[in-house]
């Protein structure tokens, strides 16, 4: 496929037949995928088929084949007569990402790492079919969850009200409707509160390894050798649910208004149809209760710490940093050619990186911008990011979201066969703890591209800007 | 026109690669068998058949197309394993009528100790969805989120 090199690390797919826009790639060399076994570029042009796209079909150096829309992707539609696509935020509705700090250094509690991971192991419910920590939500709890979000996990006793402000949209996406969510998916979604999930989801203990920025790092409230915890999930079988229901809504929708696409994945209607706002509606309410499911999650992590130490919260210093959704579309002001436009923002395995001086972002980091949090595979390292003015004007502030996978999952479930994964982490320093054995074979840490070279790329890009590296010590998966 | 048929040897599936997700090509005889292949590839992805209880699930499904409809069978299977955690084992009779389906399923619970061996599939997408007729049979390209 044709690209042309804007500069070292963008490339970009020249708007050719069906496109309506160009494609760009954020991207060294080394992590372009071989478009030859990986049609990730080739999604990167079907996307930028979609009706109102503007600027660009957009992908970050995460990329990898997704389904419809590349994994680390970006497209931006126009509100007045653009459309929104299912398939453009993924079937794990907000999948994202918190950050604890603590007020441990890793030395203080290195020698207890396996019993807290234990205790983790046995407290939050994760792994394949778990059920939740509220045993079945009722049908008030659950249109309360689905409509506030995080709030309903802080009346109950989960976590603190500040926790709300150090959470992307407050933990609760405007527009959510119990109604536009069906029975389904409120069945599915029932059972599982407060559960973290399996494949790649997981709950992290890590140690601050380095600091790159001490003044953002300090806003932020990390610092070198602190312990701190990541918990990375999303909205369960409950968005699972509704991006299915609304992939057929939308497959009809496309007839009526006389829409075709590459990719039966990119269902779509137009954001101002009854269809398009429906989903908008169903899809905050799924984002809503990923964002209830990991305040939960934190609230249980902080108990099994003080439980396993014998410490009180005080001494404990539990602190969310912050929390990222990396698969949603949000409706924001960006600017087009001079203009200001309400584009609706498709973020595919893609964060949001707004800039110093952003309103949405918490009164306390304002000066220095959005943490961006960055997973890699379990075995490496972590990245705290802060997002740029650079990714404002070029990406609609966006930037990658973690490591991506180079490796299919039967590549690395033979890779897997006759390795001890458990004593490899072990042997790297980590104590890992799974329900499921062949998900660990699945995550092994050589089934990723190199975190480190991806955060390199957005950090020479201009679109992110490093603040911090973290190592994990203690992991948890279902 | 109605199709009939049970459970047949007559279907086979392969997974293929892809990077975060999962490929399954599945190849029958006639369509009520590709139906039942597509399931079991998709159970024997998740892991091994449980030793629980047996039971029997009635579906009956309708959809815009063939290829949703298939979507709709496996959705379906997976929404049974998760809400009902019955795991799917068989399927005792399948009948199709153009883009509407009618089947029980025999299936078998699955317990804690069961899910160790389980690993997660999220969802079925629409992603390369292929159902086709060819001279020896059927065919169905699926890829599934996992």
């Amino acid at each position: 496929m044709e690209t042309r090199k804007i500069h070292d690390y963008l490339w970009e797919i020249p708007q050719s037949g069906a496109m309506r826009v160009p494609g760009r790639i954020y991207a060294s060399p080394d992590l372009l995928a071989d478009p030859k076994s990986d049609e990730s570029l080739q999604q990167v042009r079907n996307v930028a088929c979609l009706p109102g796209i503007v600027k660009y079909s957009l992908a970050m150096p995460d990329i990898h084949w997704g389904y419809g829309f590349p994994i680390g992707g970006v497209a931006a539609t126009r509100i007045s007569d653009g459309v929104i696509s299912p398939g453009g935020v993924g079937y794990d509705i907000n999948c994202g990402i918190r950050l604890i700090a603590t007020a441990l250094t890793y030395k203080d509690i290195e020698k207890r790492i396996p019993e807290i991971v234990a205790r983790l192991y046995q407290k939050i419910p994760a792994g394949v079919g778990s059920s939740g920590a509220v045993k079945r939500a009722s049908g008030a709890d659950l249109r309360r969850i689905l409509e506030h979000g995080a709030r309903w996990a802080v009346e109950h006793g989960f976590g603190r009200p500040e926790d709300l402000e150090f959470t992307e949209e407050n933990g609760c996406m405007a527009g959510a409707d119990f109604e536009a969510v069906s029975e389904r998916a409120r069945e599915r979604g029932s059972t599982q509160v407060g559960t973290l999930g399996s494949g790649n989801h997981f709950l992290e203990i890590d140690v601050v390894e380095e600091v790159f920025l001490p003044d953002v790092a300090r806003v932020f409230g990390l610092e070198e050798g602190a312990t701190a915890v990541f918990i990375h999930s999303g909205s369960r079988g409950l968005g699972y649910q509704v991006c299915d229901d609304y992939l057929a809504v939308m497959g009809k929708a496309m007839r009526t208004y006389g829409i075709e696409l590459p990719d039966r994945q990119l269902a779509c209607a137009p954001i101002e149809s009854p269809e398009g706002k429906r989903y908008l509606a169903a899809m905050a309410a799924a984002a809503n209760y990923a964002w209830n499911n990991r305040q939960v999650i934190m609230a249980l992590a902080e108990r099994c710490f003080l439980e396993a130490l014998g410490i009180g919260p005080a001494q404990l210093g539990f602190r969310l940093v912050y929390d990222v959704c990396h698969n949603i579309a949000k409706i924001e002001r960006h600017d087009v050619e001079g203009t200001e436009e309400v584009l609706c923002v498709h973020r595919k395995g893609a964060t949001r990186a707004f800039p110093p001086g952003s309103p949405q972002i918490p009164a306390a980091y304002r000066a220095a911008g959005q943490p961006v949090l960055i997973p890699g595979d379990m075995g490496t390292a972590s990245y705290v990011l802060v997002g740029t003015g650079r990714a404002m004007q070029e990406t609609f502030g966006s930037t990658c979201h973690g490591a991506g996978r180079v490796w299919s999952r039967t590549q690395a479930l033979k890779q897997g066969k006759g390795r001890d994964l458990f004593r490899e982490m072990k042997d790297r320093g980590i104590t890992l703890m799974a329900s499921g054995h062949r998900t660990v074979a699945e995550e092994m840490p050589e089934a990723y591209k190199d975190v480190h070279a991806v955060v390199d790329a957005v950090e020479k890009a201009g679109i992110s800007r490093k603040v911090a590296r973290l190592r994990p010590v203690g992991v948890i998966k279902g | 026109m109605p199709l009939e048929g049970a459970e047949g040897s007559g279907g086979s599936f392969e997974y293929f690669d892809h990077a975060a997700d999962l490929g399954i090509r599945v190849a029958a005889p006639s369509l009520p068998e590709l139906f039942a292949a597509a399931v079991r590839a998709v159970m024997n992805w998740i892991g091994p058949a449980p030793k629980g209880a047996e039971l029997e699930i009635e579906v009956r499904l309708e959809a815009e197309d063939l290829e949703g409809l298939l979507v709709r069978w496996l959705q379906e299977a997976l929404y049974i394993f998760q809400q009902r955690r019955a795991y799917v084992t068989g399927v005792k009779r399948l009948k199709l009528d153009g883009t509407r389906l009618e089947a029980v399923l025999l299936g078998r619970v699955w317990d804690e100790e069961d899910r160790r061996s389980f690993s997660e599939v999220k969802a079925v997408t629409y992603h390369k969805l292929e159902v086709r007729q060819e001279e020896s049979g059927w065919c169905a390209r699926i890829v599934l989120d996992i």
